[in-house]
């Protein structure tokens, strides 16, 4: 019985796979196959692929932040609670305008530096006022220990860096890694006694939005 | 009724016989077992490696004192009334004099390969020195001006104005000569760089009015001022963090896969090592304000000054003493052809020689060496010189400026370098190229391809000059196999 089945489907298989054209299409069918035609001075020596691409097999190339585009993601990074408009970052931004990257080239590129001054005057935008931005959106404590704040402080870095790269800070295969590095970074600044919350929270949210705004390539 | 199959074996422990292995058998599962025992293992070490895609490791900022500087004349000046070589000095005659918009009959060798005519813009102003150095303009020459030398390529600077305009005459140092801030200063850069010289680290300065101190100061200073935000310290460890959250994203942004990822990775992330140094509050204010850096203070009146060369001077200086890398100085409106000697030619000429005046006491007051460049695209030939009233800093006095008369760079032109040595004793370079007799124009050697391969070989050799050795990096960038045939030292 169970024979009779398998050349059953044996069958319908060769049926349905031999279903091809053997001489010329009719005109007006789409879709149909027709048989390779010589071209003329074709030859063996230009078959094949043509010559490899240098630099990988990817061609969508990372790019470096061209511009105003460098203010735009640290807008991002802090969830626009830092206008590029306003405060230390737009007047940084008068100031570092014409260094910034000016092609998204990274071959050409040149400015990332300034990309991090944009990103500590972003920052310190919100370390101003009676309850600063980064007490009231981000839990660290402006009169508190560094260590008291210190798993604050982490998730501030981890939440920032989620904002430039759509969770995956957080939720990727490198979240464990980049909760330690943000750790040994607070750490270090907690190791210097005469460092404040409010210097460990700017170290913390420099280093995340420079890497979101600069350094990944998006 | 039970339905029970006929059954051919005992089960368990009775069961058919194996089926025979044929010969392609074996061979088929000895192939599949050779694959794999190599495969999985590659594969699994591939996984690791791009798991384990490091931070890069950038050069630690390093005061490496040394200048290395370059102007770009833009449009086309008389380079003839620059400096010569002394071959051209040898065969000087009235035709070659008037071409090149110079006497002839006053030349002066100042060093190897570097002749100047004392009476144009270009060689007074050089002879001059600034005002209040120590024993005055005698002293200058022979404390200062007996310690340089030139060299330089003749022949592939032929294209006049705009077609020579963004053809890449102007380059960078950093990051293959060592600094504190990793990045050269870049002075009214308009025009195009040269290819590899176009994602070097560098602060730029517009021209003109732009060059004074302060803004030079505020080029190197964060808003706002640091107090009570970060320390040189923790703004480094913010960069290295940054670079190291870079790093642990790589392989999940498939990085490894992408162009450009490591030169990324490279240029972005140690760019960002030299804004440490910001986090001081005086610190660009301390590095370009000319009258209180005792070193320029003792070789010079700074006052006297323009407030463009007060800033060039402290500029130059700070990247003697290592504190940044080159300086690359743009100056427009050098189309010479049929402008006034008095009130165009002599002023431009003047403006360059004291660029290099600013220079050389920069690097005699930081007791370092220096490489100048100099390139323009094109050149003007000259008929003859006009003599004008000129103000060399605050001296008035008259000179032999050239008459240009028309756009000839394909007649004479020259790439020069300017070596200067504190111990007196400059390179012994050569001036590549050959010079017509009859009326010094100028043909290219066979080992300089194109203006590229000039400006590269120039500064290949600055860079020598200055580091002790070509480094390797800056050939890579260049793309240079045989740095030795493209350079003069």
């Amino acid at each position: 019985m169970k024979y009779k089945i398998y050349l059953a489907m044996l069958s319908l298989i060769l049926v349905a796979c031999s279903d091809h054209e053997s001489g010329p299409p009719p005109h007006g069918e789409t879709g149909a196959a027709v048989n390779a035609v010589s071209i003329t001075g074709n030859g063996l020596a230009n078959a094949g692929p043509a010559a490899p691409v240098s630099g990988g097999p990817n061609l969508l190339g990372v790019t470096a932040p061209a511009g105003p585009s460098a203010a735009g993601r640290i807008e991002n990074g802090l969830e626009g609670m830092a206008k590029a408009n306003a405060g230390n970052f737009a007047l940084s931004l008068s100031q570092v305008r014409t260094n910034l990257p000016k092609v998204t080239s990274v071959n050409d590129a040149a400015g990332y530096d300034q990309v991090e001054l944009l990103a500590y005057a972003a920052c310190s935008d919100l370390t101003v006022g009676g309850t600063p931005l980064m007490q009231s959106r981000y839990n660290v404590t402006v009169g508190g220990t560094i260590a008291a704040n210190q798993t604050a402080l982490v998730a501030a870095g981890v939440r920032m860096l989620d904002q430039h790269t759509a969770g995956l800070a957080s939720q990727g295969p490198d979240a464990a890694q980049i909760s330690t590095i943000f750790n040994n970074l607070v750490t270090a600044q907690a190791a210097v006694g005469t460092n404040t919350s409010k210097m460990a929270f700017m170290a913390v949210c420099i280093a995340a939005n420079t890497a979101g705004a600069a350094l990944l390539g998006m | 009724m039970t339905y029970r199959p006929k059954q051919t074996w005992k089960d368990l422990i009775d069961k058919p016989m194996h089926k025979g292995v044929t010969r392609r058998d074996l061979l088929t599962r000895g192939m599949a077992t050779g694959f794999l025992s190599l495969a999985v293992p590659q594969y699994l070490l591939d996984v690791m490696i791009n798991r384990a895609h490091a931070a890069p490791t950038c050069p630690a900022p390093n005061r490496a004192k040394g200048a290395i500087a370059q102007i770009f004349a833009q449009g086309g000046p008389t380079m003839g009334a620059r400096f010569i070589g002394e071959d051209q000095a040898a065969m000087m005659n009235a035709t070659i004099a008037a071409n090149y918009g110079i006497t002839g009959t006053n030349l002066l060798k100042l060093g190897p390969n570097m002749v100047i005519d004392t009476t144009s813009p270009f060689g007074a102003t050089l002879l001059q020195g600034p005002a209040g150095f120590p024993g005055g303009a005698a002293a200058w020459q022979t404390t200062v001006l007996n310690k340089i030398s030139g060299g330089g390529h003749r022949g592939p600077f032929n294209m006049d104005d705009g077609a020579g305009a963004n053809t890449g005459l102007m380059g960078g140092v950093s990051p293959f000569k060592d600094s504190q801030m990793g990045k050269d200063l870049r002075i009214g850069v308009n025009n195009a760089l040269a290819n590899w010289a176009r994602g070097l680290p560098a602060s730029s300065l517009g021209g003109g009015g732009n060059l004074t101190q302060a803004n030079l100061a505020k080029l190197f200073s964060v808003t706002p001022a640091a107090n009570g935000l970060v320390t040189s310290q923790s703004m480094n460890d913010a960069s290295t963090a940054a670079a190291d959250l870079a790093a642990a994203m790589a392989t999940t942004l498939k990085h490894p896969q992408r162009n450009g990822a490591s030169v990324l990775a490279n240029t972005a992330s140690c760019a960002l090592y030299g804004n440490a140094a910001l986090a001081d509050p005086a610190f660009g204010t301390s590095l370009f304000t000319a009258a209180n850096l005792p070193d320029l203070t003792a070789v010079m009146t700074v006052s006297s000054l323009s407030a463009a060369e007060q800033a060039q001077v402290a500029a130059y200086y700070q990247s003697a003493m290592g504190v940044y890398g080159g300086t690359i100085l743009e100056l427009g409106g050098r189309d010479y052809h049929g402008q006034s000697p008095q009130n165009v030619i002599a002023p431009a000429d003047i403006e360059e020689a004291r660029a290099i005046v600013m220079f050389l006491a920069a690097c005699h007051a930081a007791k370092a060496k220096g490489a100048f460049l100099y390139f323009s695209n094109g050149q003007a030939i000259a008929s003859g010189v006009q003599s004008v009233a000129a103000t060399i800093g605050d001296t008035a006095t008259t000179v032999n400026a050239p008459v240009a008369r028309g756009d000839a760079g394909g007649s004479y032109n020259a790439g020069l370098i300017l070596f200067y040595d504190p111990a007196g004793s400059p390179p012994s370079a050569q001036i590549t190229g050959t010079i017509t007799a009859n009326n010094g124009n100028a043909k290219t050697t066979a080992a300089i391809s194109s203006s590229m391969a000039a400006v590269s070989g120039l500064y290949l050799s600055a860079l020598k000059w200055v580091n002790g050795s070509v480094p390797a990096s800056a050939t890579t960038a260049m793309g240079v196999s045989n740095p030795s045939g493209i350079m003069v030292i």
